[in-house]
């Protein structure tokens, strides 16, 4: 419903967020009279904290003005109202349209890679490891801890590249039930690969929570390890006197 | 130990001396040093071994080792062959003159690999030796 001579046309903010994160909130109004009309734009959170305090500004007929500002979303839901007013002949500042949004309390996954190793033969390693030999076939455990006060669903996803940066491994799943309780671990195995080439392997890891709407809860990036090249034993050949002189 | 090539500023004060190349004849005067140079390939992890040239006689097969020397070498580590050549110098005091000699050289702890063996190559000249003595020719003084 627009007002005589303007219209909060929209609030463009985001529907959830985490408590302490900043909400930025930009409010849209719409100049529908016929002449220019000075315009000012409130907006207000749940009606206590004005963080929109009357903007004011000429707006054109039929243009539309953004006014802008921010909040901080405090550790529940709130509702955003939004309230344009336009000034009088007499100066006087007369309330003409509202809007309001509801902005809902995001759950905050909190979750921790806990521990990583790298298998190789019977020997296991954390990660970033060192000195591999050449030719191994590499094993990644990666352990995800679920750092919520409720049991969660972690998943997980990683990627190993080789010196020269191919893929060598990618691989990624959701664990089975019985999901991971709070403040416990669950442990990530993927796929065999062939350490085949001397220098640094690379690994980016990323623990998932919610499925239902994926969120990366910690990521490491960095030296899966490194792989010493293989040196053969001694070996000689062609050997032989090449000359012999006087000195 | 050299790497080869280049060529180090000592090999080629080396190859100044103009060495005899296998299966040459080398003429020395009893007591002087023989160098000895072995060029050979390596691939393996780093080694400090032993080269070991030597002088001698062979009979029957079996080489009579007269005199050698030793020089200790390093060889870098490498996954490909790579060439090197080294060399030893050999005191030949304790020779006795004669023709004839016979060569080995090897890297001890690799003789398996590296002993090579040419026979013939050296004479070592001792005693007063004259050749071609005789009158040329008479005159007034």
């Amino acid at each position: 419903m627009a007002g005589i001579y303007t219209d909060v046309v929209d609030i463009v903010a985001p529907s959830s967020a985490a408590a302490g994160q900043t909400v930025s909130v930009t409010i849209k109004i719409k100049n529908i009279y016929s002449a220019s009309v000075h315009v000012s734009a409130i907006g207000v959170l749940d009606s206590e904290t004005r963080f929109i305090d009357w903007l004011d500004a000429w707006i054109s007929p039929g243009a539309t003005k953004s006014f802008s500002g921010s909040f901080t979303m405090p550790n529940k839901n709130v509702t955003i109202n939004a309230y344009s007013y336009y000034e009088d002949i007499n100066g006087y500042w007369r309330y003409d349209d509202a809007m309001s949004k509801n902005v809902a309390l995001a759950v905050v996954y909190k979750g921790k890679i806990s521990k990583k190793e790298l298998e190789y033969d019977e020997a296991r390693v954390s990660i970033p490891a060192s000195n591999i030999p050449q030719n191994k076939r590499g094993l990644v455990h990666i352990w995800g801890r679920n750092d919520m006060t409720t049991t969660q669903r972690m998943g997980i996803w990683w990627r190993v590249t080789d010196p020269a940066g191919s893929i060598v491994e990618e691989y990624s799943t959701w664990e089975a039930l019985p999901y991971t309780g709070p403040g416990s671990t669950h442990e990530f195995i993927g796929g065999r690969f062939t350490l085949s080439k001397a220098g640094t392997y690379r690994i980016d890891v990323a623990l998932y929570m919610n499925p239902a709407d994926p969120q990366i809860v910690d990521r490491y990036t960095g030296t899966l390890c490194t792989v010493s090249a293989v040196v053969p034993e001694p070996e000689f050949a062609g050997f032989r006197v090449s000359d012999y002189s006087k000195i | 130990m050299y790497q080869y090539p280049p060529l180090s500023a000592e090999h080629l004060e080396h190859l100044w001396e103009l060495g005899v190349a296998p299966p040459g004849k080398l003429s020395i005067m009893q007591g002087e040093t023989v160098r000895m140079t072995v060029a050979f390939s390596y691939r393996g992890k780093a080694i400090t071994c032993t080269l070991r040239c030597s002088i001698g006689t062979r009979i029957a097969g079996v080489f009579n080792e007269s005199v050698y020397a030793t020089k200790a070498t390093s060889i870098p580590p490498s996954v490909d062959f790579l060439t090197y050549t080294a060399f030893a110098d050999i005191s030949t005091a304790p020779l006795s003159p004669g023709t004839d000699y016979d060569i080995e050289a090897k890297i001890s702890e690799y003789a398996g690999q590296t002993l090579v063996k040419i026979d013939n190559v050296i004479d070592v000249i001792g005693a007063p030796e004259f050749q071609n003595f005789r009158i040329t020719d008479y005159s007034k003084v």
